[in-house]
């Protein structure tokens, strides 16, 4: 069921020439992905097809040429009427790329650094081919207007993250008294509970409405792009699509959580091999079904609840759900099948339309570690995972993280982690 | 037209495979594969890819978890349109004064190999001027070398800089030993091996008043002089160079169409590899703490893997040089100062030339990879070897770089990084033997130019080192002048982009 925030208006915007008809307001990638398109660009060397991985506005699978700007993340930007489309890195098309012979010409990849330097005249040759083919976008098509001056914002609390843990601790701190401004990078918060079938687009309606009226201000589509220490006393700068905002709270709670991660299996690039959370976006966010017949790829140590809940989800909107271990991906555009490793250990062939891939989620600790937050390795836990008290409080004064971020705990335990993180917080700016 | 491949960076279609190689080739630490592999450095910055890599080297280079550090956070988190950093008022300053920024640790050593017990020449420096010293040693026969780097390679100035290579300069030396080194660069991928994407797409140095132009035509005097086809372009012949600059309040330009670019790292992994294959040593995530002369002559250098002894020792550590130094007793009149720079998202290329703003020190080159890589002058600090960022780096660096391409303001910063300068008083290195301690040599104080210089310095150093030829830099150059009082070479003035 789509999400009652989207208007059910629609409009119409033009991908590759012709017309597509969206939601207002439908991220591109998800309208696209619903008209059935799924090849959106060429990657940068071997102009392989790609299309939208995460949905989540992390990966680079879905950059495209949108309104006259290049390389935007197509699940980020909103549909608007007569809105231009157009993928990149390709000739004369993402379909027919002829460029793609490259990826051909070096099935095994090529080293970039020795090619061609065995020959003064076929380096010269290479180096000049190279500069014509790099890059992935052009120039805007337009000045761009000036921004908005960019504020000094300095709440009690700031709260990054606006999923379980991060509306829990908004909630929780806002509680008790202090001024509190969650920002979120998506347009309405929620985080993953937006692609779990336990939660929802509902749930996350329901924990937001509790965060507003504990009193804590929302800044949704806003992204924290980096914590500068040495910039008046420190400041966290958040940029929103007209302008800066610089954060000097007297604590911040990063509940950033983790980002979706795919798996080493033979062409698990190729369009239609999507985030299993990017998956559940679409179906619980959008409304749309990821597709008719789905591998479910997890990897061994992934956590299986959300696994079982987005298969019943699925089944139960009418798509076959295979669930297997995935060795290659196959398609020659976008996938139309997979080869798979049954359970019990037999190799065999399925037709498919989407592979959904579920990996523990790699924290998403680039911020903390701005401020000097230490982080620890733990592969079991997505990755680099930044070590925490119980209560949220890093080594560092006045920092304190909740969720996924510290290591993947899950929407329940992220939610408690948020809730104590909240009050811990608000002990420490009163 | 496909083939099959495992892809484990999307942004820069790194390969499993890729990995491996790495891997094979001796790359083990985050920061090292990053680089090799370019995993990381796309749109994404690592967020989908970092944490499956860091598993598969774990595995794959049976390193402990606990050793495995993930590479530098760089800001901004999410590629952000140059206009929005525009649009900041500029901060009051002292009161708003942030912490003294700490000093980066580089990672710790992964691989436990031991050092070598003795050595002819201990070069304490694993940066471009250290590599390219060791590999024109070998060339010349002198194989008994050691090279000790504190980090992993690149991981000082020498992987950090903009790879800016001109021979626009303002003393008739640095234009001749430019014009040398440029011809090395141009030899560089067939000679060594490997590919440094060196691309002539000349230099372009704008002056905005009267007195920048009379600078640019004296300048440009002299370098014709020297040999060097350096020219002056109005305003219209820069537009038809570049069409998207804007020509408002530009006086003139001075170009240079030989002067070119190059990607920085792989002149490390050339150098490296080649002095390795001829016998020599690289020893890197070594730090030397200690350095003293014995009663028998030569040096015993204690490093945080053991001990070395050497008959010769050349410091060339970049702006850690007087630190270095100082283990010996020796001041370096050099000082560190910190250099920020940013890298845009990929681009098809459109940028020929090299661009400088001599008002700001602005400048700015498209790479091969097709990223608008530039940095701008901020007012001085205080000495320091921090590598952190600012937001008041993008802050100017935006305001500049926009007032000269309009066009950049829609184009987004994908990271900033910084690097250390390592400053001396006359705009000139120090090179040669230190008249007190015999045997130990210094090659420092490049001013931020060390790497465009390092080719053409490192085959004049080897054979200083071997007995060979002594080059006029070495009586120009030494650190006595200092003391002298006495420098004898003119000051060099043109220490920007």
């Amino acid at each position: 069921m789509p999400s009652d925030t989207h208007s059910e208006a629609s409009v119409m915007i033009r991908f590759a020439g012709r017309d597509v008809r969206a939601a207002r307001g439908m991220p591109v990638a998800v309208a696209l992905w619903s008209a059935g398109e799924r090849v959106l660009a060429r990657s940068i060397k071997y102009h392989r097809p790609r299309g939208a991985f995460c949905f989540d506005g992390h990966c680079g699978g879905c950059l495209m040429r949108i309104g006259g700007l290049p390389n935007l993340r197509a699940c980020m930007e909103p549909c608007t009427e007569g809105l231009d489309i157009e993928g990149q890195n390709a000739y004369p098309s993402q379909k027919l790329d002829v460029l793609s012979a490259v990826d051909w010409l070096f099935p095994r990849g090529m080293d970039h650094h020795t090619m061609m330097t065995g020959s003064r005249v076929l380096s010269a040759v290479t180096q000049k081919l190279v500069r014509q083919l790099s890059g992935l976008g052009t120039l805007p098509d337009q000045i761009a207007a000036t921004a908005e001056d960019a504020a000094i914002v300095t709440p009690d609390v700031c709260v990054v993250g606006g999923g379980p843990a991060g509306l829990a601790a908004a909630t929780e701190a806002a509680t008790t008294g202090a001024r509190v401004v969650l920002i979120d990078e998506m347009p309405e918060p929620g985080g993953s509970l937006r692609a779990d079938p336990r939660y929802g687009p509902e749930a996350c309606a329901e924990r937001t409405r509790r965060a507003l009226a504990s009193g804590a201000e929302i800044l949704a589509s806003a992204q924290a792009i980096g914590f500068f220490p040495e910039d008046r006393g420190g400041v966290l700068a958040v940029a929103t699509r007209s302008r800066l905002l610089l954060f000097r709270p007297r604590a911040t709670v990063y509940a950033t959580g983790g980002y979706a991660q795919n798996l080493p299996f033979e062409d698990n690039d190729r369009p239609g091999v999507i985030a299993a959370r990017g998956g559940g976006r679409l179906l619980l966010d959008h409304g749309i079904s990821p597709g008719q017949r789905v591998v479910l790829a997890a990897a061994p140590d992934a956590p299986v609840d959300f696994a079982e809940a987005l298969t019943e989800a699925l089944t139960a909107a009418g798509s076959e759900v295979i669930v297997a271990q995935v060795l290659r991906a196959r398609g020659r555009q976008e996938v139309t099948g997979a080869v798979i490793r049954d359970p019990d250990g037999k190799e065999r062939t399925v037709d498919c339309d989407a592979i959904l891939v579920w990996a523990t989620p790699a924290p998403a600790t680039e911020l903390l570690r701005q401020h000097g937050c230490a982080v620890r390795f733990c592969a079991a836990r997505g990755g680099f995972a930044v070590t925490c008290t119980g209560d949220g409080q890093t080594d560092v004064p006045g920092v304190f993280a909740c969720g996924d971020v510290t290591g993947y705990v899950g929407p329940e335990a992220a939610t408690d982690a948020g809730q104590r993180a909240g009050a811990r917080a608000c002990e420490a700016v009163r | 037209m496909t083939a099959k491949k495992t892809i484990v960076c999307r942004c820069e279609d790194v390969t499993l495979g890729d990995i491996d190689h790495a891997i094979a080739a001796g790359y083990i630490d985050i920061e090292e594969i990053k680089r090799y592999t370019g995993f990381g450095t796309g749109l994404c910055q690592g967020k989908e890819c970092m944490a499956a890599i860091a598993t598969l080297v774990a595995e794959r280079a049976a390193i402990p978890a606990d050793h495995i550090t993930p590479f530098t956070a760089r800001s901004p988190v999410t590629p952000t349109p140059l206009c929005l950093f525009s649009a900041i008022t500029p901060a009051a300053t002292d009161d708003d004064a942030g912490p003294a920024p700490p000093r980066e640790a580089f990672p710790v050593a992964l691989k436990a190999e031991p050092v070598p017990a003795r050595t002819e020449v201990l070069i304490i420096g694993g940066g471009i001027m250290g590599l390219a010293i060791a590999y024109n040693l070998t060339v010349l026969g002198a194989t008994d070398v050691t090279v000790v780097e504190a980090g992993y390679l690149a991981s000082g100035a020498s992987g950090r800089n903009g790879g800016g290579v001109r021979q626009q300069w303002s003393t008739e030396l640095n234009i001749r030993l430019m014009r040398e080194s440029v011809d090395l660069c141009r030899r560089f991928a067939t000679d060594l091996g490997v590919n440094v994407w060196f691309r002539q797409g000349g230099y372009l140095f704008i002056a905005r008043t009267a007195a920048e132009r009379a600078r640019l035509e004296a300048m440009v005097k002299l370098q014709t002089d020297a040999g060097a086809d350096t020219e002056i372009l109005s305003p219209s012949e820069i537009k038809s160079l570049v069409g998207e600059i804007s020509t408002d309040d530009v006086v003139c330009a001075a170009y240079n169409a030989k002067d070119g670019i190059l990607f920085p790292w792989p002149f490390l992994w050339g150098y490296a590899r080649r002095a390795s294959e001829r016998g020599a040593r690289l020893i890197t995530h070594t730090e030397v703490t200690a350095l003293s002369r014995e009663a028998a002559g030569g040096f015993v250098a204690t490093t945080s893997r053991g001990r070395i002894r050497a008959d010769r020792v050349v410091i060339a550590a970049g702006a850690w040089s007087p630190e270095v130094a100082r283990l010996i007793g020796i001041s370096l009149p050099t000082r560190p100062v910190r250099h920020e720079i940013c890298s845009s998202e990929p681009l098809k290329p459109f940028l020929g030339p090299m661009v400088s703003e001599l008002a700001s020190g602005l400048y700015f080159s498209q790479s091969m990879r097709g990223e608008i890589v530039g940095g701008v002058s901020l007012p001085s600090e205080t000495p320091t070897l921090a590598m952190g960022s600012r937001l008041a780096f993008l802050e100017t660096y935006s305001r500049r770089i926009t007032k000269l391409i309009p066009i950049l303001g829609g184009v987004k910063i994908l990271r900033q990084w910084a690097g250390p300068y390592d400053l001396s008083a006359d705009g000139n290195p120090i090179l040669g033997e230190v008249d007190s301690v015999p045997g130990l040599f210094l090659c420092s104080g490049f001013v931020g130019h060390g790497f465009m210089m390092a080719p053409r310095v490192g085959q004049l150093y080897a054979s200083l080192l071997a007995g060979k030829e002594r080059h006029e830099i070495f009586d120009r150059f030494p650190l006595s002048r200092f003391s002298d009082g006495a420098s004898t070479s003119p000051r060099e003035d043109f220490n920007i982009g």
